[in-house]
């Protein structure tokens, strides 16, 4: 069923929209929930938890792209039941890719007076201007948390690969962002 | 979770970006291609070789020498140390490298394996993380390159900080039922006793620097650039099978767990 019509149903208030989103997009919310909680039972409940913040959330809102929206709302809540759960249950590559980036640009490099969101779309700019495959490298890395071989494995490339991929794209951020007067 | 702002900033990210990347495939290329262009230089670099004279000790070729570390085997090789240090230019914080050092070397001695205790608050029985570093001595027995400011010395023995494991601990269990938690690695350099070397270095900015007041010497991010020398009769064994490697793995990974029972 395509993006616009599952929305229809949420709109309808019809309980198929829940079935069809997870018949849909299941699967990708549990990948996302379980690389940050790495655990079965949490990622199951996180995925249900997302249905029903969507359930919550449309209407009003009618998401431009769901495929996004889910992923988003996924993301955020795993991370919430990471703080909830303290951090000893933490994912070891969601530490890993975190430091790399704060390695990259510590928070006292960045201008007080910027704001996350304002930070977000300068690093969306700055994906945009950057060759397809690095970009998703990226993102698969700092977004999903995906490892390093799983990213290998995904798109055909040597772990060795993907790893000075990451490497430059991160200096490559670091040096736009100075650029764009973030980096102080 | 101890987020920087730069992490919080992931979250706002747009979403076309993240759709783009859950949708995105690599397109391949007809194999057909690859191989036709492989050949096409491979073709050249004999002929380029057939006809030009090696010029000087800063030749070599790359079957002269092995990659170490290298499982999935389609790593280029440099044919020149000016190529190398085109290659491995930047320090692991992403400066420009004025310190880099190409040297023969030797691994004089055991691995030194470091545990870093967990993070406060993960005590948690049964879970642990922590980082080990693992300090390998070599003895350099020449410089072939030197940058800038190296300090470093011709028949004088140095820590180098390879390789180091990130290390999730947990309940058997749940060993189990993800064996892929079982441990974490990066840039994991198997470099054995009384073997013969050639290696880019740099100087470690990390905090291992200080360690009992050794130079620590790094080659991280730049496996590429270790090669073991193929005169030596273990070459073979180094970059010809993957045995080797995964038994050192292994082997370090049985005496980590030791330190923690």
């Amino acid at each position: 069923m395509e993006d616009l019509q599952i929305i229809d149903l949420y709109f309808a208030r019809d309980e198929q929209a829940i079935r069809e989103t997870d018949h849909k997009y299941g699967k990708l919310c549990f990948l996302v929930a379980n690389r940050l909680l790495c655990s079965n039972e949490d990622s199951k409940e996180c995925v249900n938890d997302t249905y029903l913040a969507v359930w919550n959330k449309i209407p009003p809102t009618r998401p431009t792209n769901f495929t996004a929206f889910i992923c988003k709302i996924a993301r955020n809540l795993s991370l919430k039941k990471l703080e909830f759960a303290n951090a000893a249950k933490r994912s070891a590559d969601a530490i890993l890719s975190l430091s790399e980036l704060e390695a990259t640009l510590p928070d006292n490099c960045i201008a007080p007076d910027i704001t996350d969101e304002e930070l977000g779309k300068r690093i969306s700019t700055f994906l945009w201007s950057e060759k397809e495959l690095a970009r998703n490298v990226f993102l698969r890395k700092y977004w999903f948390f995906d490892s390093v071989s799983e990213i290998a494995v995904r798109y055909s490339l040597s772990e060795s690969h993907v790893k000075s991929m990451l490497f430059r794209t991160r200096n490559r951020l670091r040096e736009f962002l100075k650029k764009e007067g973030v980096d102080v | 979770l101890n987020t920087s702002k730069i992490a919080k900033a992931m979250e706002h990210i747009d979403d076309d970006l993240i759709s783009g990347a859950v949708k995105y495939q690599r397109s391949k290329k007809n194999s057909w291609i690859k191989w036709a262009a492989t050949a096409a230089c491979l073709s050249l670099v004999i002929l380029g070789m057939l006809i030009s004279p090696l010029n000087g000790r800063y030749y070599y070729t790359p079957w002269k020498y092995g990659i170490v570390n290298n499982p999935s085997g389609n790593r280029l090789v440099p044919r020149s140390f000016e190529e190398l240090e085109n290659w491995t230019r930047y320090l692991p914080n992403g400066e420009e490298n004025p310190y880099g050092v190409i040297v023969e070397c030797t691994v004089s001695g055991p691995s030194i394996n470091r545990i870093v205790e967990p993070y406060p608050g993960e005590e948690e029985p049964g879970k642990l993380y922590g980082i080990n570093h693992v300090l390998t001595p070599i003895r350099i027995k020449r410089i072939l390159y030197a940058g800038e400011k190296t300090g470093l010395k011709e028949n004088e023995t140095y820590l180098l900080r390879e390789p180091y494991f990130y290390i999730v601990k947990s309940a058997w269990p749940y060993y189990n039922e993800h064996s892929e938690n079982k441990i974490y690695t990066w840039e994991y350099t198997p470099l054995q006793r009384g073997y013969r070397y050639i290696a880019y270095l740099t100087l470690s900015t990390s905090e291992e620097s200080a360690y009992e007041g050794n130079t620590i010497l790094s080659t991280n991010g730049f496996q590429e650039a270790v090669y073991c020398l193929g005169s030596e009769r273990t070459a073979k064994r180094v970059t010809g099978t993957l045995a080797p490697i995964y038994w050192n793995y292994w082997s370090l990974w049985e005496s980590v767990m030791e330190h923690y029972k």
